[in-house]
């Protein structure tokens, strides 16, 4: 049902103008796939429509799933405690700061994160849990699967920035300034260096 | 100085060789105890390092995790995270302050300066110690040392996470004395933090007293790793650790180990050993005292036994020794003991007894004499000294020979023993002199005594089927009357017994007269000089009447003295003293020249007298006097015939080879010679067969008792029988009464000289004498 909502716009895009599905592969220097890579595509031309505008991250076994997020401004996102013991949801990141009491269960109200930016959110009971997430002002974005690529759907023709990201990314990657039209390239690569931080473990508290 | 006592001998030596060991020992102790401590005090260094090092580490482990644990907490994390410059500045002491910690500064993770609580101007600036937010970037947490602002500091670094790391918080817990002292008690050194830079070493921190600090600043220029150093008259054994390079220059540690501390034991153990060694020494000292006077006192014992001995105490019977080397010397000393009784007693008979005779000597009789005058002293009463000496015994030895001279010694001494009483004491004093001793026998007493001895003489002596008539001298001295003490007795005695022989008498007691006499007998022989030399001297003549005629022509010239003062001196008193000086030649040669000059007179009065003169010993040695006699008979034209020299026997013996020389020098001048004293010399008729003599003179003792001694006129008879069938004239002098004369006419001698027909008279008394004499015959 989430789908439907894009795709009706893709459909109406393409009724006044031609939609072009656009992939990107994010592999390593050694040109081995990466996956969980935030890739996204900024429209340069026009002002980017208003896409889905809710995310889910669970607390599952004292871990944030997913570690690595990808929102739309304005997406509320709700944190339901799949655990049976509370958690306390905090950022102290500048796009929006908040701190969640401790809770069991779903909070009634989900966190809206209006500003674009980086939101680290940890839980401050189990410090080793850590997700990331990455606010974007476009609807088209996508983490890579196991094979490193990323789908941002059917873009409408024009002129765009193309991104990745990730948490553990040693460097930004160069974004690339990409036109979409008929006969133009729809798939990109990138090539991006991850180095994970040193294992904090997890523990049994 | 040298120890003589052989106890301190025997303890000095064994209680210095004992602590001859003992020092050895302390020393050999000592010295490895030393190096020992030395060593232990160098690896408790080792050791007190790692430990310190340890406590360092765990002291940086203790502090981040409490750091970590701050900066864990959520409000902390929220304040940095979220607040702004001043929020977070007051957020950082805060918290900082929970931990006591005196520094906190808050970075980036572009490593430059959010926060600084002590100075907040370096806030924008660099983080300097990247190395070890390195480390703790690897770790979560990380610690060090690190010097700022010349204070020092252990340094933690922690990142804060939120949840991932947002940014790094350093605390500062300064390193001061405190921090010092309780590393101290940890590690049990002293210990101090350096830090190096370009202005060389100073001191940041440490544990030692004030006083030492200053001087550990002094010295620490150049110091090594690790050693001795002195400070302020403390030892230490130190050991320099490096524990950071920091910005600012390295930083070490200076750990130091007090020796005086790790000596400690060792000087215990040397106070003991001291203590021990002394105590060993004052117990062996002792006992080596009473060991060596176990030793020692027997050996004092017997050292006290030995000067007993020398002091005369031959009765002394050494204690029993228990040892068998001492018991040894006891013994010797008990034999020693003996011996030298045995031989004292020896020696004292060879010095109190005259080996001959058996009798006292001379000292031992000096020692009875002083006893019994003692004794006489004491009980008020009297004793006499009586003196003895031989007649001729000299003639006896030289013609006899001294065997035969010993004999008459002995025998004399046995007849002397007998002749008195048990009490008496008879002694030899010197060759043929005796001493009697009478105690409680006043002197005008001991005349039978002195009949006695005289009459001991009177027996002839027999000696290898000889015998032999010994006639001695005697006197007598009394105490008190002459003497006080035994020199005096003796010397008053000797005077009378002088006295006595040479007056002929053959005893006379002491007369204090006789002590003014003797000494003037001194002079005696410068007087006799006089005489001769002043005619004092005179000849009288002695008729020898012929028994074939009766005829007196001739006359013996005997020599008389009348001296100025003392008048009339007996021949004997001076011819002896003469003879011993040797002046008997000049009066020889007076006698000779005044007796050829009478004869010579009377040869030319015609009617000539036949004069015989004696000669000495001494006259028959010297060569000269042949041709002085000649000269004389020439100067007085006195025919030789009408002289006769008379000699002794013993005159002949002293150098019989000169004398027959002189003899027969004096023959040849044509005048007589005869033997004076004949049968007292023991020379035999065949003997002077040989000698130039024509005249023989039987001596007057064997006249004397010619009338009632049957062996005497034997004895005349043979001589006068043998005389004659040598061819030689017989005289026999000493004839005092006509009984003799006519036994000696009966056995045919020739002449007789004696009182029985004159005495001695001057020369004209003698003419005088013998005109009426003719006038008788006719």
């Amino acid at each position: 049902m989430h789908a439907s909502l894009p795709r009706l716009l893709v459909a109406l895009s393409s009724l006044c103008a031609l939609a072009i599905p656009v992939e990107v592969q994010v592999l390593d220097a050694a040109g081995k796939p990466l996956d969980e890579v935030v890739a996204y595509a900024a429209p340069l031309s026009a002002k980017a429509p208003k896409g889905k505008l809710a995310h889910i991250i669970d607390q599952v076994d004292k871990e944030f799933v997913p570690l690595v997020n990808v929102v739309q401004v304005g997406t509320a996102i709700s944190f339901p405690n799949k655990d049976n013991i509370r958690h306390n949801i905090y950022s102290f990141s500048p796009p929006k700061p908040f701190d969640l009491k401790l809770y069991s269960g779903t909070p009634s109200s989900p966190v809206v994160f209006d500003k674009p930016g980086q939101v680290v959110l940890g839980c401050n009971i189990h410090d080793w849990m850590v997700s990331y997430l990455l606010i974007v002002d476009t609807p088209w974005f996508d983490k890579t699967d196991a094979r490193g690529m990323a789908r941002l759907g059917d873009l409408p023709a024009g002129e765009y920035e193309l991104k990745v990201w990730h948490p553990y990314q040693t460097s930004a990657a160069p974004a690339q300034k990409i036109k979409l039209g008929t006969g133009a390239a729809s798939a990109f690569a990138f090539r991006l260096k991850l180095t994970p931080p040193p294992a904090s473990g997890k523990q049994n508290y | 100085m040298r120890i003589r006592s052989l106890t301190s001998r025997i303890v000095v030596f064994f209680t210095s060789l004992l602590a001859l060991v003992l020092v050895a020992t302390f020393v050999l102790v000592s010295v490895a105890n030393l190096r020992i401590s030395r060593q232990n005090a160098a690896h408790e260094l080792v050791t007190g390092e790692r430990i310190f090092r340890r406590l360092l580490e765990q002291q940086g482990q203790q502090l981040t995790q409490a750091v970590s644990a701050l900066a864990t907490d959520y409000g902390f994390r929220q304040a940095i995270g979220t607040g702004d410059t001043d929020t977070i500045a007051s957020a950082l002491a805060n918290h900082g302050g929970r931990i006591k910690a005196d520094l906190v500064m808050l970075s980036r993770l572009d490593n430059t300066i959010q926060a600084d609580t002590v100075k907040p101007e370096r806030v924008g600036k660099a983080y300097p110690f990247v190395d070890l937010l390195e480390k703790a970037g690897e770790r979560g947490g990380a610690s060090g040392i690190e010097r700022i602002d010349g204070k020092l500091y252990q340094l933690v670094v922690v990142p804060i996470k939120a949840p991932i790391v947002i940014g790094w918080v350093t605390m500062g817990f300064e390193i001061n004395d405190e921090i010092a002292a309780d590393l101290k008690a940890l590690a049990g050194l002293q210990v101090s933090f350096l830090g190096r830079n370009q202005g060389g070493w100073n001191l940041l921190a440490s544990t030692l007293p004030p006083a030492q600090r200053i001087a550990l600043n002094g010295t620490l220029s150049d110091r090594q790793m690790a050693g001795r150093l002195a400070l302020e008259e403390e030892d230490y054994e130190i050991r320099l650790a490096k524990l950071a390079d920091t910005p600012e220059g390295p930083i070490h540690a200076l750990l130091a180990r007090s020796l005086k501390e790790a000596m400690a034991p060792f000087y215990a153990l040397q106070g003991t050993l001291v203590v021990l060694a002394l105590v060993a020494i004052v117990v062996f000292l002792l006992a080596g005292i009473r060991i060596a006077s176990r030793i020692t006192g027997p050996l004092r014992d017997l050292a006290g036994v030995a000067e007993r001995i020398q002091q005369g105490d031959y009765q002394q019977k050494p204690a029993t020794q228990d040892t068998r080397e001492i018991a040894q010397l006891a013994g010797s000393l008990a034999h020693m003991q003996t011996a030298i009784a045995e031989r004292e007693a020896e020696i004292t008979k060879l010095a109190f007894q005259d080996p001959l005779t058996g009798l006292p000597n001379r000292v031992r009789f000096n020692q009875l004499l002083d006893e019994a005058i003692a004794r006489a002293r004491e009980h008020d009463d009297s004793l006499t000294v009586l003196l003895i000496n031989l007649d001729r015994f000299q003639q006896i030895n030289d013609t006899l020979g001294h065997p035969t001279g010993d004999r008459v010694l002995a025998l004399v001494g046995e007849r002397l023993r007998e002749a008195v009483r048990f009490e008496d004491q008879v002694a030899r004093l010197s060759g043929d002199e005796y001493a009697v001793l009478l105690p409680g026998v006043q002197v005008g007493q001991s005349l039978p005594t002195l009949e006695r001895i005289h009459r001991t003489f009177d027996r002839r002596f027999e000696l290898g089927g000889r015998t032999l008539d010994v006639r001695a001298g005697m006197g007598a001295a009394g105490f008190p009357e002459h003497g006080q003490n035994a020199t005096d007795l003796l010397r008053c005695a000797d005077m009378a017994m002088y006295r006595a022989k040479r007056s002929g008498e053959p005893q006379m007691l002491y007369d204090p007269g006789m002590q003014s006499f003797r000494e003037e007998h001194l002079s005696l022989l410068g007087d006799l000089q006089q005489a001769v030399e002043r005619n004092e001297l005179t000849l009288y003549y002695q008729p020898k009447v012929s028994l074939a005629d009766g005829r007196a022509d001739e006359a013996e010239a005997l020599v008389r003295w009348i001296h100025p003062d003392k008048g009339f001196i007996p021949p004997g008193e001076f011819i002896p003293f003469a003879e011993q000086t040797g002046y008997i030649r000049e009066v020889t040669r007076w006698v000779l020249a005044h007796a050829i000059a009478q004869a010579g007179q009377w040869v030319a009065a015609d009617h000539p007298i036949k004069i015989s003169v004696n000669l000495s010993t001494r006259d028959l040695l010297d060569p000269g006097l042949p041709d002085q006699v000649a000269a004389l008979l020439a100067q007085h034209a006195m025919p030789a015939q009408y002289l006769c020299l008379e000699i002794t026997e013993s005159g002949l013996m002293e150098d019989p080879g000169r004398a027959l020389d002189v003899l027969n020098r004096l023959r040849a001048l044509g005048l007589s010679l005869a033997i004076d004293d004949y049968g007292t010399g023991y020379s035999s008729l065949a003997y002077i067969r040989r000698l130039p003599v024509t005249e023989l003179k039987i001596d007057r003792a064997f006249v004397i008792e010619l009338a009632h001694n049957d062996g005497d006129a034997q004895i005349v008879q043979s001589t006068i029988d043998l005389g004659h069938r040598l061819g030689l004239k017989v005289v026999a002098e000493g004839v005092e009464d006509q009984p003799t004369v006519d036994i000696l006419a009966r056995m045919g001698c020739d002449r007789i000289q004696g009182y029985v027909f004159g005495k001695p008279m001057p020369a004209d008394a003698f003419v005088r004498w013998q005109q009426e004499h003719a006038a008788s015959l006719a």
